[in-house]
């Protein structure tokens, strides 16, 4: 297994070269609610976090240059797509192109930091971690503080005019804010904003005996009339909030958030099945909607139900890392998820997957590379993107096609004719097909 | 943290109207009071400049009044031109600080009447509730070089019924000597009976149906000619001939 699993990551790896262009790594999106498929630009949304803290990891654990030298390669890149304001240009994921994307931003500033932090623990690149940790913490004040930041209710809104309060985002700017005050050598970050925003997490979470104790609630709205939950508990989303609240557990000596981690991470365990499927989505009314069910994203549930156990939490299954290395493909890319064409009862034919699964994307892939290089035997050394064809057939609403995806673009073909193609570093796709144009 | 005046530069040849200097705190701001619509654009406005920054090719012109429109064309178009037409209509000094506070850059600007024939391979007119008149069009056509693109798009208040903008556009464009080459629409009656129907489940605390029928939502979002004609937003793509 420890053999097949350093197998993947060195694929992996080859994987994410291949999806890099003048500007950084790109490539389509697709998520649950929406889907970024036209504009295939480098985006300076969450694929760094887990890009740049799987490369630094790889370094420490090995000293190999080559990975330190990737981790200030994706640094760079971030840094390039600052604005003025604060923001990175492209950061907002599905939502692309378009700055101020939440947690996206927060989860870059979390990387830039921790990999400045490194390189001046480590006597290195001291102006490079200048720049990093100055673009990261621009992005804490300008943006999350100066914005975002809601003083009278304790936590960062997505959108300046919209008291809308989500935990996992609140957990990513928290984890951003240790870091800071770890650079700058203080206590603000940590006492103004990351202890409000964790206790914004801990409100959000189910207390009633019950299949749903201890889960995370997805949105939290104030208004007049006070708090009201979204009524959904997406298990990756209360899995990012776990190492926040861990290590806020630590950092305030609270025991209130140690519980609190511990019950989110016993509610997602729960509902992990046997062969390692996760359900999208509980709903509060007793729903529960288990299709799209995460493959490549299962590296952030692995990680974060790994951190929980500090706190007492279960182990993760190992059924978890078994799924997410079984969704690998010849290429090294991860599948994205199971049953997309389940959100529709689609047409689909049930015996091939809908396009949308088998779409590797960089901004979920590199929740397992995170996890991959923190845990596996590391590679010797890099390896050259694969050259070989993938060819996989697959399906949408109905279609049958075929997904082909070299080092250098990534097309889809419909009855011998291609209808999406993607060239690797351009911007924008050419799409000739009004059924495959979806947001 | 040092202060970040900036001043966008001109691009040569296209004179710049403004000359907009702004610092962080005019930044910080821009971003905290403007409309959500700027911060998460509406679905048809997103699907709409997707499609159209694909297809575009530069120098690009865009006539976009409207910030909401123009704000995310430019995030998609950044080297794109804004052309301010002379119906009394466009963005304000203060919108287009705003929307500089977004992208990082003071947009470029020009009047119609000052740009030189040929200049623009695409221009994209947003005017999303005024199309434009036969005069006004064979301007825009004189502002792009040879078989350049010319892509309008308008927006109707009503749904699922006919309305007779499209045509009329449609038919002002072949006057002006303009080829149509696609038509195509968003937000049609497919779209509206899910959205309907996802509103009811919402109502009655069915929050999975609701996910459920705004996915289908959104999946039946466009419509391709003559569906369009049933549309809230529209966009006719020509060339020059």
């Amino acid at each position: 297994m420890m053999r097949t699993a350093s197998l993947a990551l060195s694929h992996l790896d080859a994987w994410l070269e291949a999806m890099r262009g003048p500007a950084g790594y790109g490539g389509p999106v697709v998520h649950w609610w929406g889907q970024c498929w036209r504009f295939t630009g480098a985006a300076a949304d969450w694929r760094y976090e887990g890009i740049i803290l799987g490369y630094l990891r790889l370094w420490e654990r090995t000293a190999a240059e080559v990975w330190l030298a990737r981790a200030c390669r994706a640094a760079n890149e971030v840094v390039e797509q600052a604005l003025p304001s604060g923001g990175y240009r492209y950061s907002s994921f599905e939502l692309n192109p378009s700055p101020f994307g939440t947690p996206h931003e927060a989860a870059c500033d979390v990387a830039l930091l921790r990999l400045a932090l490194a390189l001046r623990a480590a006597g290195r690149h001291a102006e490079a971690a200048e720049r990093y940790a100055a673009t990261a913490a621009r992005n804490l004040q300008q943006v999350y503080a100066n914005t975002l930041w809601d003083g009278e209710t304790g936590g960062f809104r997505d959108v300046p005019s919209v008291p809308g309060f989500v935990p996992n985002k609140q957990a990513t700017v928290a984890e951003a804010s240790f870091a800071l005050d770890e650079w700058q050598g203080t206590r603000t970050w940590t006492e103004r904003y990351a202890l409000p925003a964790l206790r914004l997490i801990v409100r959000a979470q189910e207390l009633t005996a019950g299949p749903n104790f201890g889960a995370i609630d997805q949105i939290l709205t104030r208004s007049a009339r006070g708090w009201s939950a979204s009524g959904r508990y997406f298990p990756l989303y209360v899995a990012r909030c776990l190492p926040a609240l861990v290590d806020g557990a630590f950092r305030f000596q609270d025991p209130q958030m140690a519980l609190a981690a511990r019950h989110a991470a016993q509610f997602i365990v729960r509902r992990i099945s046997p062969t390692g499927e996760c359900p999208l989505i509980v709903y509060a009314n007793g729903a529960i909607r288990r299709r799209p069910a995460w493959i490549a994203a299962l590296g952030d549930l692995l990680r974060c139900l790994t951190v929980a156990q500090k706190v007492g939490g279960p182990p993760p299954p190992s059924a978890l890392l078994d799924r997410l290395l079984a969704g690998q493909d010849a290429n090294g890319g991860i599948r994205t998820a199971h049953g997309f064409a389940a959100i529709l009862d689609g047409r689909s034919d049930p015996h091939l997957p809908e396009v949308r699964d088998v779409l590797h994307v960089a901004g979920w892939a590199d929740k397992a590379f995170r996890y991959l290089a923190d845990t596996v035997d590391p590679p010797p050394e890099p390896q050259p993107p694969f050259a070989e064809e993938l060819d996989i057939a697959c399906t949408f609403r109905g279609r049958r096609l075929r997904l082909l995806e070299l080092p250098a673009e990534l097309r889809l073909e419909y009855a011998g004719r291609t209808v999406y193609r993607w060239r690797k570093g351009q911007n924008w796709v050419t799409l000739d097909a009004i059924w495959l144009d979806v947001r | 943290m040092g202060n970040t005046d900036y001043v966008g530069g001109q691009q040569p040849g296209v004179p710049a109207v403004t000359g907009i200097r702004w610092d962080v705190e005019t930044t910080i701001h821009a971003l905290a009071t403007a409309p959500p619509a700027w911060w998460r654009p509406p679905l048809d406005i997103t699907r709409l400049l997707d499609l159209l920054a694909g297809l575009a090719r530069p120098p690009v012109g865009i006539i976009a009044p409207d910030p909401t429109l123009l704000l995310p064309a430019l995030i998609r178009l950044p080297s794109a031109t804004v052309i301010a037409i002379p119906s009394g209509h466009a963005a304000t000094s203060g919108q287009l600080a705003m929307i500089g506070a977004f992208i990082g850059a003071e947009p470029r600007m020009t009047t119609l009447s000052a740009v030189s024939p040929g200049s623009f391979r695409t221009v994209l007119w947003l005017d999303l509730h005024r199309p434009p008149t036969l005069v006004a069009l064979r301007q825009v056509d004189r502002c792009l070089d040879g078989t350049g693109l010319l892509a309008m798009a308008i927006q109707s208040a009503a749904i699922a019924v006919p309305t007779l903008t499209t045509l009329r556009l449609r038919r002002t464009l072949q006057h002006a000597g303009l080829r149509i080459i696609w038509t195509c629409g968003f937000l049609g009656p497919r779209a509206l009976v899910w959205s309907a129907v996802a509103r009811l489940a919402l109502t009655a605390g069915r929050l999975d149906r609701y996910d459920r029928y705004h996915a289908a939502m959104r999946a039946a979002y466009a419509e391709r000619w003559p569906g369009a004609l049933l549309c809230r937003t529209v966009v006719v793509l020509a060339r020059g001939t």
